[in-house]
């Protein structure tokens, strides 16, 4: 039943958006990354760059610091740093910044989540991004507010299962010109084999690119403290992979992305739980 | 009375056991069939060389491995089980000590029922026996012969054996086959266990002459071979014929080697035997000469040495200052066919000679090998290249040298090879006028570095398999084979057959996600750093397949297969100066039902969908249906196999690939397309305890066709008949 009311859902949340074209929802961490970002059921700080939903499992304050390159050229490189802290009765507030660019052009974002989950069964979350494009004299800089809303189901002990819709407004960077921030959505599912094994898969669309982006991706613990990971996009064809060590309160991660045309995009990141509990490793 | 009884009750239990004998055999034979099939079931060739896995299985059969005492290399050679399979189960051993019975193995990580079931009839779980030694005489005593005669003929004639006058023979001597359209094959073949192998193959293609004209020898192509295992020293010996096959496959591998198959997803390593017997019919792609492999403690050498003529295209240039003539070849010709006068002036005209020598370290939990190759051919490859093979292999001389390993960390397996080739006389660009032309004519700063050092390439393959857990496996592996990379026996991983201008990744899973659920599935993507024949630049691609196999009961299977290949391929319909490059789709839909109905009949059905696209034109769709009867179940000695199927495709880009039951030892997967019928029945008849009986009757008609094929394979008629007969002999 469970299962059907999913599938139900998977299948109308895809033929919904045979629509329109861009990109500014940058995905954020090396973890993700490593897994071809198919990411959007995962429950870390992290999810406030993925799927809000997520962040409703946090259990603890944590912080997380993240860079990527795209194909290693300096100009094109992405700083983010994300901090959550959970409220008891009330859900889980996060707080996100994303910076990609240089002194000539730039994108940068902003923003305030809450997610709040029922039961650790099920979960949603919502944030407010103020997005800012920044171009070099004598062009200016440009904003827009828009919002992010994601909902996250934990059906059974393995599976997982998700959905986010990233600027369901449409909001308009500069409407002259019909220049909109892209509307995506992403559903997707996690499998959890075991205790160390991970897979994930997911579908990605853009309303203004025709194709859908399949993504999908495995994480192997194993060692408790260790995590090998691989992952694969369809749209554009790429392959990932990463490790991840898990260090008491923190966590490190490095992984790379490779294109088939453009190359490789290298990328790492370190989360910290604030709390001095011992370190619960996050299942998913 | 009690006497008759006991008679009688012996009798019986003599006929049960030879009847259970009996079912054993057929139960193994459809097993390895089922195996090969399922091996083969998206192989995109008509006519697939698994005469040697057959024969691997079918002598399992008769002689089980014992699980007690089988080494790592024995049961990597059986193809059944995986690398976590058998490292599990050499564990086991060195744990708990010897298995008592067949029940022990489930306790075996890494084994299910499905493998357990897979494996039964080709080992035995016994207490470890004394080692064998070769006692000839015993040899020649207890050996098994087995002889084959099969014929194969196409009805009705094309239009190469057509009748034509004397003088339009005269005229055009190319015009019309020489011989008639039999196919004939014979074989005959002794084996003694694993440790004596002889015998002898011969052939004769449609349209060749037997015993007449060209062929006063009778058959076209003869194949002979003498195979020893462990004499001594010597761990492998073999004279005459033979198959040579190492590591990844990438510095050498004679003979069919898997690729890409949404069967083996994550069964993408090698496991070279590095020499075992030639028993099959391919007149180009085997070794003739000498190899042994000489075992001391952990380290194998191998040395290997082959001299055969293979069929060329001979050019003279008159020297006449040297007042005598100079041979170059301009190109290998790889049919083995020799039906007329043109094709009968290529045959034999090429010397290759192949010497080399290989050492293995057999380590613990892997193994290390070092191989070198060198190929010389006479007289030289002198071919009028187009800019696509600027790289393929020129001139006299060709080295290869390579380096192999595996080995086992916990639940992850890795191997890899690494190869290097240098032509030892290829033409420079420095004194290659067409070359510098070529170079000349790329725009500066797009000219690629890679035209100007051309004599050495390297290839490289690494990849894992890992068994992530029970329910889940997968596999990564990464290939590079550079432009100027030379190997004319190298058969390794990748997209395109051979070993050159490719690098890509791959990605493999298998897993159980829910109960009588198992999906495989694969993703490749894939580029080709120089042109390709249908590239007209660097080009890339890539291949996603997807298999998901239902069985909610033992006698219902349900298979559903979608595979999507996006790659790039010229497309020039405006006729402009430089060919576009467009992306070619094709995608492949398939459901397929396979019910036991009773004891007696089984059916199965599958409908395929093949879609083709390119660039922006149109999507061309091709449709095939298929039902199969089996019947077997009346007697063990008689079994019978029918197909009807439909087809409806474009044109031969929407074409459907099935595999269909043939005779034994015969693996053949046809293409579906245009428009029509195709229907086939097949009978195996075990007439006695020494000869077998096969009989396949199958024929394809076209709907909106008068005609197949063209030139002098083209068959006037709407209807195309193939009749195939099979002799067996067991003695």
């Amino acid at each position: 039943m469970r299962f059907s009311i999913y599938l139900l859902t998977l299948s109308l949340l895809i033929s919904a958006n045979q629509l329109l074209a861009s990109n500014n929802n940058y995905p954020v961490g090396a973890r993700a990354g490593a897994m071809g970002n198919a990411s959007v059921t995962f429950t870390s700080i992290y999810s406030g760059f993925h799927n809000q939903a997520g962040l409703a499992f946090i259990d603890r304050a944590e912080f997380g610091i993240s860079y990527r390159n795209n194909f290693l050229l300096k100009q094109t490189g992405l700083k983010s740093a994300v901090f959550a802290i959970p409220i008891k009765k009330i859900g889980v507030i996060g707080v996100s910044i994303n910076s990609f660019g240089y002194n000539a052009y730039g994108e940068h974002k902003f923003g305030i989540a809450y997610a709040k989950n029922f039961g650790d069964v099920f979960s949603f979350g919502l944030q407010i991004d103020y997005l800012q494009t920044q171009f070099d004299d004598p062009y200016g800089n440009k904003g827009v507010v828009i919002g992010e809303f994601g909902v996250l189901g934990k059906l059974t002990d393995e599976l997982t299962i998700a959905a986010h819709v990233f600027n369901p407004t449409r909001a308009y960077l500069q409407k002259e010109i019909d220049d909109r921030v892209p509307t995506i959505i992403k559903a997707g599912l996690g499998y959890q084999f075991s205790g160390k094994l991970l897979t994930s898969l997911e579908i990605e669309k853009d309303m203004d690119i025709t194709k859908p982006n399949v993504k999908a991706g495995i994480e192997y613990k194993p060692h408790k403290a260790i995590a090998l990971r691989v992952g694969i996009n369809s749209n554009h064809v790429k392959a990932s992979f990463g490790v991840g060590v898990y260090l008491n309160n923190l966590v490190l991660d490095i992984a790379s992305e490779y294109h088939q045309t453009l190359g490789f995009v290298p990328q790492f990141s370190i989360k910290y739980a604030i709390n001095k509990k011992k370190a619960n490793v996050p299942a998913n | 009375m009690c006497l008759r009884i006991s008679l009688l009750l012996l009798l019986f239990f003599l006929i049960g056991n030879l009847s259970a004998q009996q079912d054993r055999e057929q139960q193994a034979l459809d097993l390895i069939e089922k195996r090969i099939e399922y091996l083969t079931q998206a192989y995109e060739e008509s006519e697939l060389d698994f005469t040697t896995l057959f024969d691997d299985l079918y002598f399992l059969y008769e002689n089980p491995l014992n699980l007690n005492v089988a080494t790592r290399e024995e049961l990597e050679s059986t193809y059944l089980l995986n690398d976590y399979q058998t490292t599990q189960l050499l564990l086991y051993r060195d744990k708990y000590g010897e298995l008592k019975s067949k029940y022990e193995l489930i306790h075996i990580p890494g084994f299910d029922k499905t493998t357990i079931d897979l494996i039964m009839p080709f080992v035995e779980i016994v207490p470890p026996k004394a080692k064998q030694t070769f006692p000839l005489k015993k040899a020649i005593k207890y050996g098994r012969s087995e002889l084959i005669v099969r014929h194969t003929r196409v009805l009705p004639n094309s239009e190469g054996y057509a009748l034509i006058s004397d003088s339009e023979r005269v005229e055009s001597p190319n015009a019309r086959y020489l011989g008639s359209p039999d196919r004939i094959y014979a074989r005959y073949r002794f084996q003694y266990g694993k440790k004596l192998s002889f015998g002898i193959t011969g052939e004769k293609d449609p349209g060749e002459e037997f015993f007449t004209g060209s062929q006063p020898q009778g058959f076209d192509f003869y194949s002979a071979h003498l195979f020893i295992r462990e004499l001594g020293p010597i761990k492998q010996l073999a004279l005459g014929d033979y198959h040579l096959q190492i590591g990844q496959g990438l510095t050498f591998w004679s003979g069919f080697g898997f690729r890409k198959s949404p069967s083996q997803t994550v069964g993408v390593k090698r496991y070279a035997q590095v020499l075992r017997p030639y028993t099959s019919a391919d007149e180009n792609n085997f070794m003739r000469g000498a190899a042994a492999t000489l075992n001391y403690k952990m380290v194998d050498l191998t040395l290997f040495y082959s001299n055969k003529r293979i069929d060329g295209n001979l050019q003279y240039i008159s020297d006449t200052s040297a007042a005598e003539q100079v041979g170059s070849f301009s190109s290998i010709q790889a049919t083995g066919l020799h039906r007329i006068p043109s094709e009968l002036e290529d045959k034999d005209a090429i010397k290759e000679v192949i010497y080399g020598a290989a050492l293995d370290f057999n380590l613990k939990d892997g193994k290390i090998g070092v191989v070198a190759v060198k190929t010389a051919f006479d007289p030289e490859l002198n071919r009028n290249l187009q800019h696509y093979q600027r790289f393929e292999f020129e001139g006299k001389e060709n080295f290869n040298a390579g380096l192999n390993y595996q080995f086992s960390i916990n639940k992850f397996n890795f191997f890899g090879e690494g190869s290097f080739s240098q032509n030892t006389n290829y033409p420079t660009i420095s004194g290659d006028s067409s070359l510098e032309a070529y170079a000349n004519q790329i725009p500066n700063g797009y000219q690629p570095d890679v035209v100007l050092k051309n004599t050495q390439g390297v290839a490289m393959l690494n990849g894992v398999i890992m068994n992530l857990d029970p329910r889940f496996k997968a596999s990564i592996l990464h290939r590079y084979y550079s432009p100027d990379f030379q190997s004319l026996y190298a058969e390794g991983f990748g997209e395109r057959a051979g070993v050159k201008n490719e690098s890509g990744f791959y990605f493999g899973a298998e897993f159980l996600p829910i109960k009588y659920v198992s999906v495989a599935i694969f993703y490749d993507m894939y580029k080709f750093p120089w042109l390709t024949s249908s590239i007209d630049k660097p080009g890339k691609g890539n291949e996603f397949s997807g298999q998901v196999t239902f069985n909610p009961m033992r006698k219902l299977e349900f298979v559903f297969l979608y595979r999507n290949e996006g790659k790039d391929k010229n497309y020039n319909p405006g006729n402009e100066a430089i060919n576009p490059i467009y992306t070619e789709k094709r995608e492949r839909y398939r459901v397929q039902m396979t019910a036991r109905v009773n004891n007696y009949v089984s059916l199965r059905t599958r409908f395929e969908t093949s879609r083709y696209k390119l660039g922006n034109n149109a999507q061309d769709v091709g449709y095939m249906v298929y039902q199969d009867l089996y019947i077997d179940g009346f007697s063990s000695k008689l079994s019978l196999k029918f197909r009807y199927a439909l087809f409806d495709t474009k044109d031969y880009n929407t074409r459907v690939y099935a595999y269909e039951n043939d005779l034994r030892y015969q693996f053949y997967v046809p293409a579906y397309y245009l428009k029509g019928s195709r229907v086939y029945g097949v009978i195996r008849w075990k007439v006695n305890k020494i000869t077998t009986f096969n009989f396949k009757v199958a024929q394809t008609f076209l709907s909106n066709q008068e005609t197949f094929g063209s030139g002098k394979d083209e068959i006037k008629n709407d209807t195309r008949t193939e009749i195939k007969t099979q002799l067996i002999f067991k003695f």
